[in-house]
């Protein structure tokens, strides 16, 4: 009897349940990559606080003092965003994603069923996404790129391997993190295709265009160059790549072009953040308006305007006039075509070639106002100086209200061309424009302090002013 | 269908077997009736009783029957015979035929009535019918009758046993054996741990059995946990709804929660394994309770190591009813009623209307609310005159004037009018039980009906059992339990209004027409009517219309068939097999038409239409409703096979028993659901829907930007949890006082992503007893009547339930409408996992002394658990913030006492009493990795587990009152007193005790005059705290719900700190408009939290009082039936508590601070037992 039993005994505990299994073969892998967890914030995470720290924005206070204790406190720069027991989704997104691509570039060579050449074409996704990732949190939770200062700035710690019980960390320095990405996304960009299935997964050009981006930030303009221009050439050569709207004909015909949290028309490499009024989560948009500053940016033919309009959430009127981008509930922040050519621009721009970084920001703007205003105006094209602060204002108008200002500001922080610039919150406490309260932004401020759920856990790290 | 056509199958061939009696083939010519029975004899194996001179008299037969029956056959032999003949038991007794012409023929008959050691029953009473006799037996137990009717009934009776009945047939002494009625003290009382029957006196471990008199009185509750409150040393029932728990894995139905002898898991389901005939349930509300025969709780390793890694949390093994051999047919109905009213409405303070409307006008504020922005939101009709008159559009005259108005009205009477009705259970139950020497039974059906205190619910069970044994030749016992169970469940859409709801909102006027709360719905009369006008969809809404607008109903069946064999091989040595199948399928079916006003505004968000004027165009079914059912269905098996060996040894002074087995059991549960949209339900026709486009998002539609609609038409799920075991038990008895106890048992389990090396956990334990009373030197010491020392030791453990943890990362499929399939983790890898293990110490004494006028038991156990399954937290930057993992180590010690004592014992009254009463100190000794992030303050007031504490501590701010603003402010651990909202850490916190009781058990008090008794029932709990239930809201606007019934506000808001100075007479903090200043400025939480709301959640509560009258053996004589008792029973009194403020603990969440409306405050049950 017992010969019997021990011999059926094997079979009858090993049934695998259905819906749930462990990662075997290549493919798993595959649909690993394939989860909406990696580009789809639908729910919270993303940029949303960068979105409510932008000089883009202001506040309608009587919105502003119901939204949830975050969101108040990210406006107004607070020291700490987050409480104690904020768990929060504003870092947590990106450490949970880190953990699923780094379980993929660590198990991918010993997956069965796929081709050498599948499974490193699946790493070097894995490697560029984690590069993504990086490039993310060192430009949150560190200072902006200082070649000086880099090797001492305190970066964020390089976690390369999935294992739920790793420790200590230590804060690498941002000089470290950046030569992580640099190598990462270098890697990913030697085995990637052009082509991947879908927009929302990485492919060459948008590996390139992204490190482009970084070497950007690092001030390494010539690199950033090049690698723009690969990334240009490689995206026109995909078999359905990306384009850009033309405004003049898509709000003709009644059309909202790219609103639609799926629309990927305009994306190299579609990443999607909720950017919609408070639904549970932590951050909400209910009381931002667009700010003085960059609503003056815009002209009144402006067609990007059709996304904004005097509304309070719910689509209730806003007696001041005040706009929001209420028509945006989704925003994109993983590579679009047309940050692709404002980046390019500006490098060329900084590198001095001066009439290819207007000809690059001529394309743009034909697609987005009547071609009468397209146009470069001439005041800005008088030096690479007054082009480089030409090219910001674009990308607000492009960008407005999506957290991109943020990133920007920290850049221009250090940027001499923008030396001397001040930035300050407004909380218009009525419908007029005069009660209001300013809130400057403390220098210190540009860089997020380390949320207390990562300090408790790390008591050892130090954190940022 | 099939099931239950196979079910019937079997109860078919029961009945058949039952009724039939062996059949006879003769063939006689004038045969002489010695040889015809001899004859019989040999073909039907009955033997007879007959002597030589009934034989010499005995006429010559001649008889040819062909398989006639055995009864038939026997009436043609002795027709015409001098003699006479009875069966018995298998045995044909010939006797004289005594001739009597239309006359009953009188004899005398002696009684003489033991107990079942042979002991006299003094007093006992007989009674006789025809004619009707009564006495009672004297001093040597012996009662005589002179010249009673031949075949007269006889009743014997004695309180505290079994009564019997007797036929007197003939004319000489009749020995009548009582039994003593189960636990009553001094009984022979037998235990079983589910795969062995012990009796107590020998079994070395901790066993707890309820007193089933009890159990079975308390019909008002259908719950078996429920029924054992406060009667079982070391269980504690978790009353109250706090208490009711589904079954985590698998479904099925709700039942109280338990817990043995203190908490020793975290993660892990702390309920005991629930045993029934001898295999493990997942859902033990589909047992009736009156089928139930014994119960018994397994409490130290002892007892329950034998159930491996599913018994740290202890066992309830459950026995039901069977038949028994050579026992007349016997046929018993109980039924009851129990009325529970309606639920108590004044148990949770609220404000009137009158204080409500003069607070909601002390908080009005329009700047920090301006009325624009409200365009979604609830503005209740109080607010929206204050609004009215803020906006110019009434004068203030015309807003008092509706204000006042709206004052004197209160609400209470019509919720309670259109919402709830008197609550009434009924149960009825009829049984049957009987057999003969080769085969019995028990069978019952019942039908328990509830009437819910929400009208519009119905609820019905049918329950059917049959327990059978088949003895078809002696070395072979053969025993099938089948039982059928279904339910089924009936309910309108009708509301859960509860007493916070706005007080002064009535639900119908004065004509009875229902009225409209379209404001309930979060749209201002504006926004609705721009809604209406471009939708054309009617946003009306009045609750009471919404009542019909669909339903809900369920039906589920269980089936369960349990059989089992035993079978004696050689000598000593038998083969023991239990087979069982437990299958429930379980429908439900949801309805709501697209009248309801939820489908309405659904549609209103997949409703394209810009303006007035323009067609609107419908994403969604504008005509039918949606349509739900959900397929659960449940089904286990479970296989046991063991080989046991039992042996005298040493003439007898010793015995040994060993047993060896495997088991082999699977679970396995399956979901299906379908929902379909615009279903008709006449023409069981349904809408096709494009959920492409709509899961992609719907722009522009008429109350969103953009609608999304995610709805899965078919969603499946299926779980499958298998199990493999080998265990050996081993007992061993010398002399009759030293016995020795040992098990060992090693489980096997599919338990996904765990690696095989970490299974390998044998569970076993060991134990010892000496029977002191037993041993010559106690001989002379008469008072003791008997006294055992017991001890124990074993392990058990816990296993983690599926999914709890894995050493691999588990993932899961899903589907995006875009990149199609795709994996993500629902489980990250924890190498570090292994189960739970409980090591328990066990020390008991039972004792009875003073003639067995005292017993009882003292039990007292060390508990250890290691590697606790918990949550443990883990540093976020490796990708998650927690994960199951082994948390540490928890110790759980403990004193038990049971004493039973019989105090007064008279001819006409008595009085007795059941005292248990247990201690249980819980402590988490060491966590596996503790992080700082655990010191935060907010962390700790709300963590179950902190290292060093009992289980569910509750800690606290140090309140130290209001500051100038009625800001609440605390003591920190320095000393320093402070508002500042962020400043305290965990170790500012004073620990205030723990949430479960430190002492509880119960006390029963049954007195007895004549035929009636009264027994109550109180149950009792110390040492525990909780939090008070205090007001909350301190900031914003009133959060009404939208669609939801609540908005009343706890009336200590009304003596909140309004102005400077009122910190010197109040501790409840001040209200402020913005949520921003209330959480940049202070902390409320400093008050809700602070140590002046915690109170002490002891209590003593009368659970039930119990009028009980046996119909006297006279008058049941009359009756025609054997035993007949009606009885009363109310309950829920609280006789004493602790606190100050009116709270019942049992209502009461105790970490949080929540008061539940009770269903009832109490019930009056009223039922009879009968006996035919």
């Amino acid at each position: 009897m017992t010969m019997v039993l021990s011999a059926c005994k094997k079979e009858f505990l090993e049934v695998v349940p259905k819906g749930q299994l462990v990662a075997q073969t290549t493919d798993d892998y595959d649909k690993i990559l394939n989860s909406p967890d990696i580009y789809l914030y639908s729910f919270a995470g993303g940029w949303q606080s960068m979105v409510l720290m932008g000089d883009d924005v202001s506040a309608e206070g009587s919105y502003f003092n119901s939204a949830s204790p975050m969101s108040q406190n990210a406006f107004k720069y607070a020291g700490d965003i987050f409480r104690a027991q904020d768990n929060t989704f504003d870092i947590k997104q990106y450490l949970s994603n880190l953990y699923v691509v780094n379980k993929v570039i660590n198990e991918i060579d010993g997956s069965t069923g796929g081709s050498p050449t599948q499974k490193n074409v699946l790493k070097a996704e894995a490697l560029a996404n984690r590069a993504w990732i990086y490039f993310q949190l060192i430009n949150i939770y560190a200072k902006p790129y200082n070649r000086a200062t880099a090797a001492q700035d305190l970066g964020f710690p390089i976690i390369k391997v999935a294992n739920i019980n790793l420790g200590p960390h230590s804060r690498s320095t941002v000089a470290e993190v950046y030569e992580f990405i640099i190598n990462d996304f270098r890697e990913a960009i030697s085995a990637l295709p052009i082509d991947n299935k879908f927009a929302q997964r990485f492919s060459k050009p948008a590996a390139e265009g992204l490190l482009a981006k970084v070497y950007l930030f690092m001030g390494r303009n010539a690199e950033a160059l090049a690698l723009f221009n690969s990334s240009m050439a490689d995206a026109a050569a995909q078999k359905n790549p990306a384009r850009l709207y033309d405004y003049n004909i898509e709000f003709v015909a009644n059309n909202s072009p790219g609103i639609n949290y799926d629309d990927v028309t305009e994306s190299v490499l579609a990443k999607t953040f909720y950017n919609g009024p408070y639904s549970g989560n932590e951050f909400g948009n209910d009381f931002i308006v667009l700010s003085p500053k960059a609503q003056a940016l815009f002209l009144a033919s402006d067609l990007r305007l059709n996304f904004y309009g005097p509304y309070f959430p719910y689509s209730t009127p806003n007696p001041s006039g005040r706009l929001s981008k209420y028509a945006v509930n989704y925003s994109k922040f993983g590579l679009q075509l047309s940050e692709l050519y404002l980046l390019r621009a500006e490098a060329n721009a900084r590198l001095g070639n001066l009439s290819a970084a207007v000809s690059d920001l001529r394309f743009l703007r034909e697609h987005r106002m009547p071609t009468g205003d397209a146009a470069v105006p001439s005041q800005a094209t008088v030096s690479k100086e007054s082009l480089i602060r030409f090219i910001m204002q674009e990308r607000t108008r492009e960008f407005a209200a999506e957290g991109y200002r943020w990133f920007d500001m920290r850049r221009c922080s250090i940027d001499p061309v923008f030396a001397g610039e001040t930035y300050i919150h407004i909380i218009y406490n009525d419908s007029t424009s005069t009660n209001i309260t300013s809130i400057p932004l403390p220098a210190e401020r540009l860089t997020l302090r380390l949320p207390p759920i990562i300090m408790n856990a790390n008591p050892d790290f130090t954190n940022n002013p | 269908m099939a099931t239950f056509g196979f079910f019937l199958f079997l109860l078919l061939c029961q009945l058949v077997s039952f009724a039939q009696s062996p059949n006879v083939t003769l063939s006689k010519k004038e045969a002489p009736l010695s040889e015809v029975l001899k004859d019989i004899r040999k073909q039907t194996g009955f033997d007879f009783v007959i002597n030589k001179e009934q034989i010499s008299r005995a006429k010559k037969v001649t008889i040819q029957v062909k398989n006639a029956d055995l009864k038939a056959v026997l009436d043609e032999c002795f027709r015409g015979q001098p003699l006479d003949y009875a069966i018995e038991n298998k045995i044909i007794v010939v006797t004289n035929k005594i001739i009597v012409e239309n006359k009953t023929f009188l004899i005398d008959v002696k009684i003489r009535v033991q107990d079942q050691k042979g002991a006299p029953l003094t007093s006992a009473s007989i009674v006789s019918t025809e004619p009707t006799v009564a006495g009672f037996t004297d001093a040597e137990g012996v009662f005589t009758f002179s010249r009673i009717a031949q075949n007269a009934r006889v009743i014997v009776s004695y309180i505290g046993y079994k009564s019997d009945t007797l036929i007197v047939r003939s004319a000489s002494e009749h020995v009548v054996i009582l039994n003593q009625q189960t636990n009553v003290m001094n009984e022979v009382t037998i235990v079983s741990t589910g795969y062995q029957t012990l009796t107590k006196e020998r079994a070395t471990g901790s066993f707890g059995q309820p007193d089933m008199q009890i159990y079975q009185r308390r019909v008002a509750t259908q719950d078996l946990i429920s029924r054992l409150d406060g009667l079982v040393p070391g269980v504690t029932v978790i009353s109250g709804p706090k208490g009711a728990t589904g079954n985590r894995e698998f479904g099925g139905g709700v039942t109280q929660q338990s817990i043995i002898r203190g908490r020793s898991t975290v993660l892990a389901a702390g309920d005991p394994l629930y045993v029934v005939n001898g295999v493990p349930v997942m859902d033990l509300s589909v047992i009736n309770p009156d089928d139930v025969q014994d119960i018994t709780v397994l409490k130290d390793a002892s007892a329950s190591s034998i159930w491996g890694v599913k018994a740290a949390n202890g066992v309830i093994v459950i026995t039901t009813k069977k038949g028994s051999s050579g026992k007349p047919l016997k046929i018993n109905y109980s039924g009851n009623i129990t009325l529970f009213g309606k639920p108590d409405f004044d148990y949770v303070p609220v404000m009137s209307s009158k204080e409500y409307i003069q607070t909601a006008k002390e908080l009005f504020n329009p700047t920090a609310f301006p009325y624009s922005t409200l365009g979604t939101m609830v503005i209740p009709p109080h607010e929206q005159i204050l609004y009215n008159l803020n906006r110019g559009l009434i004068t203030a005259a015309q807003a008092n004037h509706s204000l006042d108005s709206l004052s004197n009205i209160n609400n209470r009477n019509q919720i309670l009018d259109l919402w709830y009705r008197n609550a009434i259970t009924t149960n009825h139950t009829l049984s049957a039980s009987g057999g003969s020497s080769a085969y019995n039974f028990y069978a019952s059906a019942s039908y328990t009906g509830t009437r819910s205190s929400h009208p519009g619910d119905q609820n019905g069970v049918y329950r059917i059992n049959l327990n059978q044994t088949f003895i078809p030749i002696p070395r072979l016992r053969i025993s099938l339990n089948t039982s059928l169970n279904n339910t089924i469940t009936n309910s309108d859409r009708s509301i859960v209004i509860g007493n916070n709801f706005i007080p002064y909102q009535l639900f119908q006027d004065d004509l009875g027409n229902n009225l409209k709360m379209n404001y309930l719905q979060g749209l201002s009369p504006e926004v609705r009517a721009d809604y209406q006008a471009r939708s054309r969809i009617n946003l009306d809404y009045s609750p009471l219309d919404e009542v019909n607008m669909g339903y809900t109903k369920g039906n589920s069946l269980s089936i369960n068939l349990t059989g089992s064999v035993n079978l004696k091989l050689w000598k000593g040595l038998s083969f023991d097999g239990t087979y069982s199948y437990q299958k429930t399928p379980t429908v439900d079916q949801t309805y709501t038409d697209s009248k309801s006003y939820d489908l309405r505004r659904e549609l209103l968000g997949f409703t394209v239409a810009r303006t007035a004027a323009d067609v609107p165009v419908y994403y969604l079914p504008t005509t039918g409703g949606t349509y739900k059912t959900v397929n659960i269905d449940q089904r286990n098996w479970t296989i046991r096979n063991q080989l046991v060996y039992n042996m005298a040894l040493r003439d007898d002074k010793d015995r040994l028993n060993i047993q060896i087995g495997h088991e082999a059991l699977e679970q396995l549960a399956t979901n299906r659901t379908t929902i379909v949209r615009g279903y008709d339900q006449d023409l069981q026709s349904y809408a096709s829907l494009n959920y492409l486009t709509l899961s992609q998002g719907i722009f522009g539609t008429v109350s969103s930007f953009r609608s999304t609609f995610n709805e899965k038409p078919f969603q499946a799920s299926e779980q499958l949890n298998r199990n493999e075991s080998f265990f050996g038990l081993f007992n061993y008895t010398m002399n009759q006082k030293y016995m020795l106890d040992a098990s060992l048992r090693r489980d096997y389990s599919n338990l996904f992503g765990s690696e095989k090396g970490k299974q390998k956990k044998p569970t076993f334990s060991v134990g010892a007893k000496w029977l002191i009373n037993k041993e010559e030197f106690l001989d002379k010491v008469t008072w003791i009547n008997t006294l055992g020392l017991r001890t124990t030791y074993g392990i058990t453990g816990n296993s983690p339930f599926i999914g709890a943890g894995s050493s691999r990362d588990v993932i899961q499929i899903g589907k995006n409408s875009v990149t199609g399939d795709y994996y993500s983790l629902v489980g990250l890898a924890n190498n570090q996992l292994t189960f739970e293990k409980t090591a328990t110490v066990n020390i008991g004494v039972d004792f009875s002394i003073l003639s067995n006028s005292i017993s009882g038991s003292i039990d007292l156990y060390n508990k250890k658990t290691t590697d606790l399954l918990g949550q443990v937290e883990t540093n976020p930057l490796n990708g998650a913030s927690e994960i199951r993992g082994n948390l540490g180590n928890m110790n759980n010690r403990g004193v038990e006492i049971t004493l039973n004592t019989r105090n007064i014992l008279l001819r006409n009254f008595g009085w007795t009493s059941g005292l248990s009463f247990s201690v249980n100190r819980n402590r988490l000794l060491n966590y596996a990795n503790p992080q700082p992030s655990q010191i935060t303050a907010s962390v700790r007031l709300n963590s179950n587990y902190v290292v060093g504490y009992n289980s569910l501590p509750l800690f606290a701010y140090k309140f130290a009152g209001l500051d100038a603003l009625g800001d609440p402010q605390i003591k920190l651990a320095d000393g320093t007193i402070t508002k500042d909202p962020e400043i305290a850490t965990a170790a500012d916190l004073v620990f205030m005790g723990t949430a479960i009781p430190k002492f509880n058990g119960g006390l029963s008090n049954t007195f007895r005059y004549k035929n009636l008794s009264l027994t109550a029932n109180l149950i009792y709990s110390f040492g525990n705290v909780m939090r008070r239930d205090v007001n909350r809201y301190y900031f914003g606007r009133i959060d009404y719900g939208t669609g939801g019934f609540s908005g009343n506000l706890n009336p200590e808001f009304l003596n909140r700190w309004k102005k400077p100075g009122d910190e010197l007479i109040t501790n409840i903090p001040s209200y402020v408009p913005s949520s921003g200043i209330n959480t940049s400025r202070r902390n409320i939480d400093y008050y809700t939290y602070g140590d002046i709301n915690v109170v002490s959640a002891s209590y003593i509560k009368l659970r039930d009082i119990t009028l009980n009258y046996t119909i006297g053996p006279r008058m049941l004589s009359k009756l025609h039936v054997e035993a007949l008792n009606l009885f009363l029973q109310t309950g829920n009194f609280m006789v004493w508590k602790a606190n100050g403020y009116g709270i019942d603990p049992e209502y009461q969440t105790f970490n949080q601070g929540g008061r539940t409306m009770p269903a009832f405050k109490h019930s009056f049950s009223f039922g009879a037992n009968l006996t035919f």
